[in-house]
């Protein structure tokens, strides 16, 4: 093994020096085409008003200052937009994933008949963006009194996530061996008990992708929230944000501070979730 | 209750497309195809769908491309290709407007914008790069570029590791160089996956709203109006809902097809495993 492995080795040896040269050289590029737009932003958060508009511009901040974040979140209505945020993230999230995941369970362990079709229905519903359907959205919504209501933004939140979770869950559930659910009604387990002492602690890594997921969608969901929700009592982070980007005189250290706060949780969201999104997502397009 | 926010508000909207409802007055009657005989007279027309598949084709084509040589490169085992793949897969993840208002301030107009000022130091003119009409369009693509590449990626990498080791083994012992295996092996492998990849890139950029919105909102004048940007404008500025819904419909059969196309590589591909 060490013998044959260090003679291909040697044997490679000039062409895979260049190939990593060239492997690595590629890397600096995507490290620094992704990273430095937004260190800009990350950078230009701690910096003063004075120094943000300084010529020449100050890549490093020369006296970090957390000023920008404070006034950010005691100003204005950016600190209840982060809290709305919060709040309908957190509970689209949970409904989401409560429904999606019964669901997915009900198709995953019993055979109807167009179950096939069902699913393949589902996959296409998941895939009519919510663009097409905003003006139906809004007059929706106008109907319901739910306009400029958190609650609205909820229903629609769960309403167009739970397609994918299924998707993604159905799969993930397929891989638990059936023989778990009879061993556990043979010991007198109901469906719902086997449900949510067996498959659901067996299928943490697929709810969280699917949670991940759904998160993500719903705390950067931009166009609807401006149109169902613009008041400024329900205004959300990304609204937020596009309000700060007024057209008269940005305040760019206050709006990187702002943009930062957005972004954090997702970031944090995505460290503990990116082990998981190729194969999660993977599933979804071949299944 | 997925059905009532997924396929009814696709339904309502056709049914209010043949309606002229419009939020500044009161009475609604029924008109047909009154607003598709106007969508087809309409004298932006031409100029939207122009603009629409300007953008559409240069960001399918550039974050394919981009996504595929990407998807290559994060799959060759080296040291540090996890650590590098989440690095990739970051822009996805970030809210769109984030990454416009991100975009806004790179390439702003005055002598601190990033690009302006690294331009001045290399000796290039201060430019105002929103106000002319082909750089904004330019920077709106490289903007839905750049957000749009991890997702294609995404699927990329997923669908390269699904193919099977021992060709590529069979290939090289055979004296195959790494084109050679690239052009006979993975691209006829890969074909159905990046089909997919397409058809879900023409979706994204078509729907595609957030970005333009908040980065160029149609401007200079008319110089980056997509399809998108029109049907929220004239529900939403005009408050003529009536005709931003049959703009909609228009963009859902659009869609349709799309969808279509994307069930149907799925399914040949399912057939042939």
């Amino acid at each position: 093994m060490t013998l044959s492995s260090s003679v291909s080795a040697s044997h490679r040896k000039p062409s895979a020096l260049g190939r990593n040269l060239f492997i690595y050289g590629l890397y600096a590029f995507i490290f620094v085409q992704v990273l430095f737009p937004l260190s800009w932003a990350f950078f230009g958060a701690f910096k003063s008003p004075s120094e943000i508009f300084a010529y020449p511009p100050s890549f490093w901040p020369r006296n970090a200052t957390l000023e920008n974040f404070q006034n950010v979140l005691t100003r204005g209505s950016f600190a209840r937009a982060v809290w709305n945020t919060v709040i309908v993230s957190a509970v689209s999230v949970v409904l989401t994933l409560a429904l999606g995941s019964m669901a997915a369970y009900a198709i995953s362990r019993w055979n109807f008949r167009f179950k096939d079709t069902f699913l393949v229905v589902l996959l296409g519903l998941q895939l009519i963006p919510s663009t097409v359907n905003i003006v139906p959205y809004y007059l929706m919504m106008n109907e319901l009194g739910l306009l400029n209501t958190l609650t609205g933004l909820v229903v629609i939140y769960t309403a167009s996530n739970i397609p994918i979770t299924i998707w993604l869950l159905k799969g993930f559930f397929d891989t638990i061996p059936v023989s778990l659910d009879e061993a556990a009604a043979i010991d007198g387990c109901s469906k719902f008990r086997t449900f949510f002492s067996i498959v659901l602690p067996l299928s943490l890594p697929g709810m969280s992708v699917a949670g991940f997921l759904a998160f993500i969608s719903c705390w950067s969901e931009f166009l609807v929230p401006l149109v169902i929700a613009p008041s400024r009592d329900t205004t959300v982070v990304s609204v937020g944000l596009y309000n700060f980007f007024g057209p008269d005189g940005v305040e760019y250290n206050a709006l990187f501070a702002a943009t930062l706060i957005t972004v954090a949780p997702v970031i944090v969201a995505y460290l503990f979730a990116q082990r998981y999104i190729v194969s999660g997502l993977t599933a979804f397009s071949e299944k | 209750m997925v059905l009532a926010f997924t396929l009814f508000p696709a339904l309502y909207g056709i049914g209010i497309s043949m309606t002229n409802m419009h939020l500044g007055y009161p009475d609604v009657r029924f008109v047909g195809f009154g607003n598709y005989q106007r969508f087809l007279s309409w004298p932006d027309l031409d100029l939207i769908m122009r603009n629409t598949a300007i953008f559409m084709g240069a960001t399918v084509l550039l974050q394919v491309s981009f996504g595929l040589a990407a998807a290559l490169l994060l799959d060759m085992r080296v040291p540090g290709h996890r650590f590098m793949r989440s690095i990739a897969i970051l822009p996805w993840v970030l809210p769109s407007v984030v990454v416009a208002l991100i975009f806004a301030q790179v390439f702003s107009g005055s002598r601190i914008g990033i690009v302006n000022y690294v331009g001045s130091v290399i000796g290039m003119p201060t430019m105002n790069w929103f106000a002319d009409p082909v750089l904004a369009m330019v920077i709106l693509i490289v903007c839905s570029v750049w957000r749009g590449i991890p997702f294609s990626l995404i699927i990329l990498l997923g669908g390269l590791q699904t193919l099977p080791r021992d060709v590529y083994e069979a290939a090289r012992i055979d004296g195959a160089t790494g084109w050679q295996s690239f052009r006979y092996i993975t691209l006829p492998l890969l074909r159905p996956i990046i089909l997919v990849t397409l058809i879900m890139a023409s979706a994204g950029a078509l729907n595609s709203l957030d970005i333009p919105l908040a980065l160029t909102g149609g401007g200079p004048g008319t110089a980056t109006e997509l399809i998108s940007l029109s049907l929220y404008k004239e529900s939403f500025f005009n408050l003529d809902v009536s005709y931003g819904a049959t703009i909609g419909t228009m963009m859902l059969i659009a869609n349709i097809f799309l969808i279509i196309a994307f069930l149907s590589v799925r399914t040949k591909g399912t057939e042939q495993s």
